[in-house]
């Protein structure tokens, strides 16, 4: 799959069952040195459901995989890699993103817990391939890190755009981080299985 | 060697990315393709500023970490030659330089995007310098 087919079908799955992303009020300036962290502070405003921002949050699934992209290439071992095309730095992620996403918006993973088992699953196949490609599990990691790190510069920009949405960092942010934090070790886990499977070298 | 080219319309504005990681350039050509521009990516710092030249840029995509040459040189290249001495360049750098550091040369238009920066923005400042 290309890079383009795989932010069509992202975009696909936005179209099918989601809210337009707002746009970034604060992304028209001409002269500009880096993406703001978008960290400010939060607005009073109504709760908002995890599902909602979800939904917004896939509105921005091509700019967040891009920005991922962007952080991820100068990664040490990736910028040591010749000739590391566009598809496999990015191959895995547009598909973690999503089934994160999913995660994000479903209620208490004890009631359902299909949605996090899918994205986990995805987790760990990205670690095994990590691991096959030769690269080390502190690259893997850093890549869930920006991945993280992206999702929530792009909830300060819903947030920014949309004051009503104020409280929706500081409802998140506990649910956010345990699932990153379980992709995060779901996939180092299965670097680590690979590894001890394939006995190989890696590149950082 | 020339890279990806964009397919876009007859009008396009051409923006040449001097780039050498892969990933980002791809990146790049598909995000400008699909915003309207039309993206070459020249690979070889050594010869990007050719590159530029004889496509006739719009705008410049200048990285300044490349293992074969700096972008500054390849900047001052593009300002010291008459075709390329007005298009605008975009200096995408990991470590944001300030003009300080690096006197910038006269001619056209510079503007800077320190990594990790956001893609939107990028395009808007592409944007804004072809407007």
């Amino acid at each position: 799959m290309t890079a383009r087919e795989s932010h069509s079908s992202m975009d696909d799955l936005i179209a099918r069952s989601m809210v337009a992303a707002p746009t970034d009020p604060t992304s028209n300036q001409v002269e500009f040195q880096a993406a703001g962290s978008g960290y400010g502070e939060p607005r009073p405003g109504p709760a908002t459901t995890p599902g909602r921002v979800a939904a917004l949050l896939r509105g921005q699934a091509s700019r967040i995989v891009a920005n991922w992209v962007l952080r991820a290439a100068n990664l040490p071992a990736f910028r040591a890699t010749p000739n590391l095309t566009l598809d496999r730095l990015q191959d895995a992620i547009p598909s973690l993103l999503d089934a994160s996403l999913t995660a994000i918006a479903s209620s208490d993973p004890t009631m359902d817990p299909e949605p996090l088992a899918r994205a986990l699953d995805l987790a760990a196949e990205h670690g095994r391939s990590r691991a096959g490609e030769g690269f080390g599990i502190g690259v893997l990691l850093a890549e869930y890190q920006h991945l993280r790190m992206e999702i929530w510069n792009s909830l300060w920009r819903i947030v920014d755009a949309d004051p009503t949405m104020a409280s929706v960092p500081r409802e998140l942010q506990s649910r956010l981080t345990s699932i990153f934090d379980s992709l995060a070790a779901a996939a180092a886990e299965a670097w680590v299985e690979e590894r001890l499977s394939t006995g190989g070298a890696s590149q950082g | 060697m020339m890279g990806t080219q964009g397919s876009v319309a007859t009008n396009a504005a051409t923006v040449v990315i001097i780039e050498d990681q892969q990933a980002i350039a791809e990146l790049l050509c598909d995000v400008l393709s699909e915003a309207g521009f039309a993206p070459t990516w020249a690979p070889s710092a050594q010869e990007a500023a050719a590159v530029a030249r004889d496509l006739h840029a719009d705008v410049v995509l200048l990285d300044v970490m490349m293992p074969e040459r700096s972008g500054w040189s390849v900047l001052e290249e593009l300002r010291a030659d008459p075709a390329t001495h007005e298009t605008p360049v975009v200096i995408i750098s990991a470590v944001y330089d300030r003009p300080g550091l690096h006197p910038l040369p006269a001619g056209g238009p510079i503007r800077f995007a320190a990594k990790p920066f956001d893609i939107a923005d990028l395009v808007e400042t592409v944007a804004a310098l072809t407007a």
